[in-house]
């Protein structure tokens, strides 16, 4: 398996939350793994997820709070749209819907966070790297 | 010390009394409308429900997490003082108001300055056990602040005159740490391989232990401990750490109560000299004690660590006069010469050849001075000096020892292990009988006995009675009286100037004063014949007096530590805990034994003295072995002496919210009492929140004196981002963030960095301290950019739900308490994911480069915060007269705000609906609310703080100021609401507020709402609530408010369309386009708005797009920081 880079944009509150708490009890995090931390998933706008992916990643996970729960109400909404309009994007590119996915969590779910994450790290892994990237890049990782 | 005020006598403030969610929201409206808080509770935190109050099913699994903020929010509030532990002691009626007297628990971890960093639970010898005393708050909690649970002090302690803490060294001999066990020991023993020997152990006697199976084998554990140190080192003490005092003072005696003191005074940094009559020092412990039981090596090696410690011995020296050592230049004198001389029978035949004496006897044979008995010996007396007499003499190769004593076996005064011992060894028994006469020719042949008891009675010295009239007789080559000593000061000189009491004894005062000032007395000399440990109890007890006497500090030792400490019982004997028996000591076999002088016990092994140590039921739960208090040094969080408080406070009005009524004194008055009822949880949680606000608004009504008025902060002017000078700061959270090498690393790393001008490591970024050690060097070295790697997180001034407590302080204390600005900070959290367990050094570093890697990009490019403040001028309109409306008028006028009232008030183009229209305006209200009978409201524009309303009149149109609009008729909820978002209700799901609007600064009252509480209770919550935002005298604008590129902008309105709280809108262009605008006052800074922006025209100038375009670019870089 080659390595892979993957890009974790996450909410301030409940999957940041998780993010700390996972940390805290020392759950092992999938090791190709940044995060992005972002004060409402709202704040996202599809240009920035289309350049992590001109940047190199493989995957971009966007982790938001669940739709009920967005403290200021437009997060969920937001991050649904541009998250579904840069999937269509990102098939059109040949890069590949699938290298894109969002996530809601509840402040205490920190296992799922986790699990989530290496789910997500062994579908990349799976993929193999961005197509995107340049020849080189791919040749080195 | 932190932002908040330190809590100073008494006080006036708004009480709040209990917990859980209904007390948070009072507490939050009241302190958020400017009120002072005194929120008191009996929990261990603030979020625990009510008595009787269980969670309900269909609250979410993460409700905690999400109250979160707002827990912070109050708990830090300036104006709040919270206090757990704590409970209303009394409640009296005061004038208007009342006077609470709260009392609060020990706070033996302080909440303001436990920074959570954890490593008081690393050291805690009980922390693997079944009731580890130190714990986490729950995970919700925003401090992680540790709570201490210590109960009353352990019996063992308490029996113990010394007070040593057997607790302590036992938890710490069953983990295993021997060396730091015997220092506990040490703290108040400087003997303990002598004590671990012949010590009367009323600790054993005390130990609840007795309650299961058998006492803790406790001086067994103690004498492994020294003995486990003589065998890596030479006995040590502690050198004295205080400066040297000049005074000299001299200790006559070097039994224990002499050694004690002598101790104790050096550790005090006085030059002390023992003086001692014999040869050797050691006193009673040299001369009276065997070396089977005390083995002279033990007793050289505590002497030489004295010694070592800086005391001065000098042997042979038999001091006469407590007067001439003072002329000497001595500055106070302790007298500790013991009881050296032997009491006698007075009976016939005592002056034989072949009576002995004990004391006398016993230092011939400890001495080494040559004793011999005969075949046959008698001991008289049944105590402890009675039975080494008796062993002694069969070490001496008598062949018959007879102990003769008054007393039956279970009165004997011998310890019965010695009294087991001597029998297993051969020694007999004659017991019931009292001497009457020693015959024999040339020396003693018999000792002639009668049958006998004590007879005691109340109020005279007990007597010996003869059972009948038979004689018999022992025979007996050596007899060996053993029947007591006293002191022998009459026959020295010391006698003649100074006073003494009965029995000879040295008389003292309470403070432990002889009749000569600067001369004092201490030991057996002074109280007679006791144990060792008393001995060495009278002898701290007199050095404290003379320290006292010299220095005038008299609280240096108390007589016995930690006896009134503690909250609460011990804990229980667990049923499911198994009885254990106690260790046994492996012995030499009697046979063996009583051939030579060689130690009778060999001492328990690690494994047994760990084993023995386990069983300690740790009575008190924190042992009090301090081992945390030493890693909490520099923070200062742990102080295990502390004592409970008392608060008086003068309150208004109380909040009363954990059931049950208020402990009244004098007569009940409960009429500015408002209850958070436990019964409102059980059929919403909004109810519950609803009924707190409803009392905050009831209590505001007479509290609103108590108001002051904030200014906005005063804050350093923006920063100029050029040239470049950063500062790294990391956070090593007193030791526990990381490995050194680690750290070192990452500071090494900083320092590669362009533009860095400073790096430094930091104890405790949350810690007063560590904040003013960071303020100073930002201030000395012009740094304009400041990376934080520690805990802290939050970019702004509100709290997330992964806030915490540590976060908000170092907030406090940087950006409030010492004034520094906050757009030039970027932290980071390394506190959460350099986890040890999350791989190696080299794992670690390479995460800590990651987080930092990300820091250094942001801290590049972001810009100063929007710093908007505006002023308000306290006008509250209220179009509704319901009875919510003039309930609300009524306590918003009372609180001293602009009220205007429309009783009746509908939106143009409708009609006023029947029933209102038929509503007769409420009578007699208060006459500085301005009354408008009927209004047609034409529009609301405009923001918190300044809305404009158009109101028609009497037919004319006029616009309307204020600064805050409540509707509360059904007919005008239309006005709150916009086209289309109906669903809002979902926004304010953790907000708690039941009123809001999407338009802040407009309040409406929804029918739902007044299914909750009555109508009177809904306005004075209304009221609560408005009296948050209204009652500021300023408001500031959100930092994060987005601004708009007019070039790019195409007027599309999807910003408009997303902002549920009306903060973007479209501004018509003269060429007929559309651009999107913000209204800062409206926004709340999520960037939903930019996030939905197709053509990136919006942007956040603090945490700009380009900020994230280049983290991404940045983490997806693998090498170069």
């Amino acid at each position: 398996m080659s390595p892979v880079n993957l890009l974790g944009i996450a909410c301030n509150w409940s999957p940041y939350c998780c993010y700390n708490a996972a940390g805290q009890a020392g759950l092992e995090l999938p090791p190709s793994f940044r995060l992005m931390r972002v004060m409402c998933i709202g704040r996202i706008n599809q240009a920035l997820i289309l350049r992590a992916f001109e940047h190199g990643a493989d995957g971009v996970i966007v982790l938001e709070c669940e739709d009920a729960d967005c403290r200021y109400g437009p997060g969920p909404e937001v991050g649904h749209n541009n998250v579904a309009r840069v999937r269509k994007l990102l098939r059109f590119l040949g890069i590949g819907q699938e290298r894109l996915v969002e996530k809601t969590f509840l402040a205490d779910q920190k296992e799922e966070l986790v699990r989530v994450l290496w789910d997500f790290h062994r579908r990349i892994e799976a993929l193999g790297p961005n197509p995107a990237k340049a020849r080189q890049e791919r040749v080195a990782s | 010390m932190s932002a908040r005020a330190k809590p100073a006598g008494d006080r006036r403030a708004v009480l709040v009394a209990g917990s859980g969610y209904g007390a948070l929201k009072a507490a939050e409206d009241l302190s958020h409308a400017g009120i002072p808080v005194v929120w008191a509770t009996e929990a261990q935190h603030f979020l625990e429900l009510p008595p009787g109050v269980e969670p309900r099913p269909e609250w979410p699994s993460d409700l905690n997490f999400q109250f979160r903020p707002l827990y912070l929010r109050v708990t830090r509030h300036p104006l709040v003082t919270p206090l757990t532990q704590a409970r209303v002691l009394s409640l009296a009626k005061n004038g208007d108001g009342y006077c609470a007297v709260v009392e609060q628990d020990p706070l033996y971890v302080d909440y303001d300055l436990c920074t959570g960093c954890g490593r008081c639970m690393e050291v805690c010898p009980l922390g693997e056990g079944d009731h580890p005393p130190l714990s986490r708050s729950p995970a919700f909690c925003p401090s992680r602040s540790l709570l201490l649970d210590k109960r009353q002090t352990s019996p063992c302690r308490q029996a113990c005159p010394l007070g040593v803490n057997a607790q302590a060294y036992l938890a710490l001999t069953a983990a295993g740490r021997f060396q730091e066990a015997l220092a506990v020991v040490r703290r108040d023993n400087p003997l303990p391989g002598v004590c671990g020997r012949i010590c009367s152990h009323p600790c054993e006697q005390a130990c609840r232990r007795n309650e299961l199976d058998e006492p803790l084998a406790i001086r067994g554990v103690k004498r492994f401990l020294f003995d486990y140190e003589a065998e890596q080192a030479a006995a040590s003490l502690p050198l004295p750490a205080k400066p040297t005092r000049g005074q000299k003072v001299a200790v006559v005696g070097s039994g224990p109560a002499g050694l004690s003191a002598a101790h104790f005074l050096n550790q005090d940094g006085f030059q002390v000299t023992v003086l001692e009559a014999l040869a050797e020092p050691g006193g009673m412990l040299r001369a009276g004690i065997n070396a089977f039981r005390l083995p002279r090596p033990v007793l050289d090696a505590e002497i030489q660590a004295l010694a070592d410690s800086g005391i001065s011995f000098q042997t042979g020296a038999r001091v006469d006069s407590a007067q001439a050592l003072l002329a000497q230049g001595y500055d106070a004198v302790l007298v500790a010469t013991g009881t050296h001389r032997d009491l006698s029978l007075n009976l016939p035949g005592e002056d034989l050849p072949g009576v002995r004496h004990c004391v006398d006897f016993l230092r011939q044979v400890n001495l080494g001075e040559g004793a011999s008995v005969g075949a046959r010996t008698v001991v008289i007396g049944g105590g402890n000096s009675a039975m080494d007499a008796a062993r002694t003499a069969l070490r001496l190769g008598a062949l018959e020892v007879t102990v003769l004593a008054i007393e039956t076996e279970d009165q004997l005064p011998a310890a019965p292990q010695e009294v087991a011992e001597a029998r297993e060894e051969g020694v007999r028994f004659k017991l019931g009988f009292a001497p009457v006469e020693m015959t024999g020719r040339d020396g003693v042949a018999e000792v002639l006995h009668r049958a006998a008891h004590w007879e005691t009675g109340q109020g005279r010295p007990p007597r010996i009675v003869f059972d009948d009239d038979d004689i018999q007789g022992t025979e007996a080559d050596t007899v060996v009286v053993a029947i007591s000593q006293r002191p022998d000061l009459d026959e020295g000189g010391l006698g003649r100037e100074l006073e003494l009491g009965p029995g000879g004894r040295l008389k003292v005062d309470a403070e432990q004063a002889a009749s000569v000032p600067g001369v004092f007395g201490a030991g057996d000399c002074v109280d007679g014949p006791s144990t060792v440990i008393q001995a060495m109890a009278a002898g701290r007890r007199a050095a404290a007096r003379i320290a006292k006497y010299l220095a005038g500090n008299h609280a240096l030792w108390p007589d016995q530590d930690g006896v009134a400490r503690g909250v609460g019982e011990h804990l229980p004997i667990g049923e499911d805990r198994p009885q254990e028996p106690r260790q046994r000591m492996a012995q030499r076999q009697p046979k063996t034994r009583r051939r030579d002088f060689e130690q009778v016990e060999l001492g328990f092994t690690a494994s047994q003295a760990m084993a023995e140590a386990a069983r300690c039921l740790q009575c008190a739960s924190c042992c009090e072995c301090l081992a945390c208090a030493e890693v909490c040094d520099q923070v200062g969080a742990i102080g295990h002496a502390r004592t409970g408080r008392q608060v008086e406070i003068d309150t208004p009005a109380v909040i009363w919210a954990q059931g049950g009524s208020p402990p009244w004194q004098g007569a009940a008055d409960g009429g500015r009492v408002f209850p958070v009822e436990p019964q409102s949880y059980s059929a919403d949680l909004m109810d519950a929140l609803m009924m707190g606000s409803a009392a905050a608004g009831l209590a505001m009504e007479s509290a609103a004196q108590l108001r002051a008025p904030k200014a906005p902060q005063e804050i350093e002017p923006a920063f100029s981002g050029e040239p470049l000078r950063m500062g790294v700061f990391v956070c090593t959270c007193n030791q526990t963030m990381a490995p050194a090498p680690v750290l070192e690393r990452i500071l090494d790393l900083a320092g590669q960095v362009p533009g860095v001008a400073h790096r430094a490591l930091v104890f405790s970024v949350c810690h007063p301290q560590g904040a003013e050690q960071i303020a100073a060097a930002v201030r000395e070295r012009g740094l304009n950019r400041v990376i934080l790697a520690s805990c802290v997180c939050c970019p702004l001034n509100f709290q997330c739900i992964s806030c915490n407590d540590q976060r908000t302080r170092a907030r406090l204390h940087l950006f409030e308490r010492l004034g520094l600005e906050r757009s030039r900070f970027e932290t980071i959290n390394l506190r959460d994911h350099l986890h040890p367990a999350s791989g190696d050094e080299d794992e670690m570093f390479r995460r800590a480069r990651d987080l930092l890697r990300g820091a250094f990009i942001r801290s590049q490019h972001l810009a100063p915060l929007r710093r908007g403040v505006s002023q308000m001028d306290r006008r509250v309109l209220i179009l509704g007269g319901s009875q919510v409306g003039v309930s609300a008028a009524r306590n918003l006028a009372m609180q001293g705000l602009k009220v205007r009232l429309a009783h009746h008030a509908w939106p143009s183009g409708e009609e006023l609906p029947a029933v209102i229209a038929a509503r007769r305006p409420a009578q007699g209200l208060e006459p500085d609310i301005t009354q408008v009978e009927a209004a047609e409201i034409g529009g609301i524009e405009g923001h918190l703080g300044d809305f404009t309303v158009k109101a028609k009149v009497d037919g004319r149109w006029r616009s309307w100021k204020a600064d805050v609009v409540c509707l509360t008729d059904e007919n005008l909820i239309g006005l709150s609401m916009y086209a289309g978002r109906a669903g809002l209700k979902k926004f304010y799901r953790y907000d708690f507020a039941f009123f809001n609007t999407p338009q802040i600064g407009i309040y409406r009252v929804m029918p739902v709402t007044l299914k909750r509480v009555d109508a009177f209770q809904a306005g004075a919550a209304l009221a609560g609530e408005v009296a948050t935002a209204a009652a500021k005298a300023y408001i500031q604008d959100h930092q994060l408010s987005p601004e708009v590129d007019p070039d790019r902008c195409r007027g599309c309105g999807r910003c408009v369309e997303i902002c549920p709280f009306e903060a973007v809108g479209l501004k018509e262009n003269p060429d007929g386009s559309f651009t999107s605008v913000v209204y800062r006052h409206n926004c709340v800074g999520c960037g939903g708005c930019v996030g939905r922006c197709p053509v990136t025209a919006m942007d956040v100038p603090y945490f700009s797009n380009r900020l994230l375009q280049e983290m991404v670019a940045g983490r997806m870089k693998s090498e170069a920081c």
